[in-house]
């Protein structure tokens, strides 16, 4: 089971002024749509990627899991998010 | 934003591109003028304040200062040299809300950097403050110029930056303004210098990666490719200086005839959208020949308007780092001094 969490010195935040989800980082911000701004909010340390794939596809249509996938490795590799081990 | 809290430093950098001397304490911004800017930073769409100076500890609101700006949602990082860091300063700002510390270094080893830095012990008051941001828990970023003296060591600042366990290594080309172009010939490496440094970068990033990241700023002077200026001047930064003046770069303020705005003045909004000075070198109107036809122009910006008018004497001309620009060879003449140059400490002019 895989969860994620933001790493330290990552906040998610709504910006009020673009009425959007902003990712803060030590070195700029990652203005999100709405999708992203979601699922950085279930990356939490405690919800693994199934649940995360089940709370979207709610929301929306249904997601390829392997989309969330690359999304999150994507953001990984940007050290804006890591593995957890709840 | 960058705000650029007080311009007092106890370090005499021989590359500082901050103005000397040119503003007192009487002059600086207040706490409540401060907390204004940073009101109406957020509302204007900001998202980052970098605190910085001189050496921003300097100033004794500082933590009121984070704290404000954190509640208004900002991301607040503290640019610091790393002097008068205790444990108890840094329980205030942690406890206030901030979110970063970078600490600036001079070199891997002591005696170098102190010389560098034109003061005793600076180096091991560095390690101390970089050691008790990791202790809190804060993400480190550490910054280094490169310049001649320095830029040997890169394999050893590397290693420091892993035994101090930073998140971030930032090794940073000198740019050569103020005092620093002063200091050209001391301070410009050369060929081989640059060469051996980028390599092992190159390595350690391949190496290091889910360890250190690691960001190079390349010399633009050496390769006959100006660099971007930001992402466009008055596009997305903004620098406020102690006393008030918000210019679009924080070295802008050199630049003769901009007509630089205060915040005790006008509001933010209006500075950004409507003063002379942020419109001046915004999108590509302003660009003469050869920048005006060329297919970069939309990437790099024309290059650093600083430079140019240190260099070629007009800040509306093509960056002279561009190989394209008709000032070109004023840099290739440098270049050759600096081969040439013998290898001696920069100290502050
Ligand atoms: S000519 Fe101007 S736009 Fe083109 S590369 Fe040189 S500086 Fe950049
Ligand atoms: S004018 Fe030069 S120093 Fe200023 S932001 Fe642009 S590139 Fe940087």
């Amino acid at each position: 089971m895989t969860c994620w969490r933001l790493r330290p010195g990552v906040r998610l935040i709504h910006d009020s002024v673009r009425d959007a989800g902003v990712l803060l980082h030590p070195d700029g911000v990652l203005i999100l749509n709405e999708t992203g701004a979601r699922v950085l909010a279930l990356c939490d340390g405690n919800t693994d990627l199934v649940t995360i794939a089940d709370a979207l596809s709610r929301a929306y249509d249904a997601v390829p899991l392997h989309d969330l996938r690359d999304f999150l490795d994507a953001l990984a590799r940007r050290r804006l998010i890591e593995r957890a081990h709840p | 934003m960058l705000a650029e809290l007080t311009h007092r430093c106890p370090l005499r950098c021989g590359y500082c591109s901050n103005p000397i001397g040119r503003h007192s304490r009487s002059s600086e911004l207040t706490t409540q003028q401060w907390c204004q800017v940073f009101e109406e930073a957020r509302e204007l769409g900001v998202l980052q304040v970098y605190f910085s100076g001189g050496e921003p500890l300097l100033r004794r609101d500082l933590a009121g200062l984070v704290a404000h700006a954190r509640r208004l949602g900002l991301y607040t990082s503290l640019i610091t040299g790393g002097q008068g860091m205790s444990a108890d300063r840094l329980a205030d700002l942690v406890a206030s809300g901030l979110d970063h510390v970078q600490i600036s270094l001079q070199d891997a080893d002591a005696a170098v950097a102190d010389a560098i830095a034109g003061r005793a012990a600076v180096h091991r008051r560095k390690l101390t403050a970089a050691r008790l941001v990791k202790e809190v828990g804060l993400p480190l970023t550490l910054n280094v110029v490169l310049h001649r003296a320095n830029i040997g060591h890169t394999r050893d600042l590397i290693d420091l930056a892993l035994r101090l366990r930073a998140d971030r290594l930032e090794l940073a080309n000198a740019q050569y303004y103020g005092s620093a172009l002063l200091n050209l010939p001391a301070l410009l490496p050369n060929r081989a210098q640059l060469d051996a440094a980028e390599t092992l970068v190159q390595e350690a990033r391949n190496t290091l990666a889910h360890r250190l990241e690691i960001v190079y700023v390349r010399s633009d002077l050496h390769d006959g490719v100006p660099k971007p200026c930001m992402h466009g001047w008055g596009s997305r930064q903004l620098t406020v200086t102690p006393s008030g003046d918000v210019l679009p770069c924080p070295a802008a303020a050199r630049i003769p005839g901009l007509d630089v705005p205060n915040v005790r003045q006008a509001a933010l909004a209006d500075i950004w959208f409507h003063s002379a000075a942020f419109n001046r070198f915004r999108g590509t109107a302003w660009m003469p020949e050869p920048c005006r036809s060329c297919p970069l122009k939309e990437d790099d910006h024309g290059g650093c308007r600083c430079q140019a008018f240190q260099l070629a004497g007009d800040p509306a001309a093509t960056d002279p780092a561009c190989r394209l620009s008709p000032h070109h060879a004023l840099v290739r003449t440098l270049l050759q001094d600096a081969e040439s140059a013998p290898d001696t400490l920069p100290y502050r002019a």
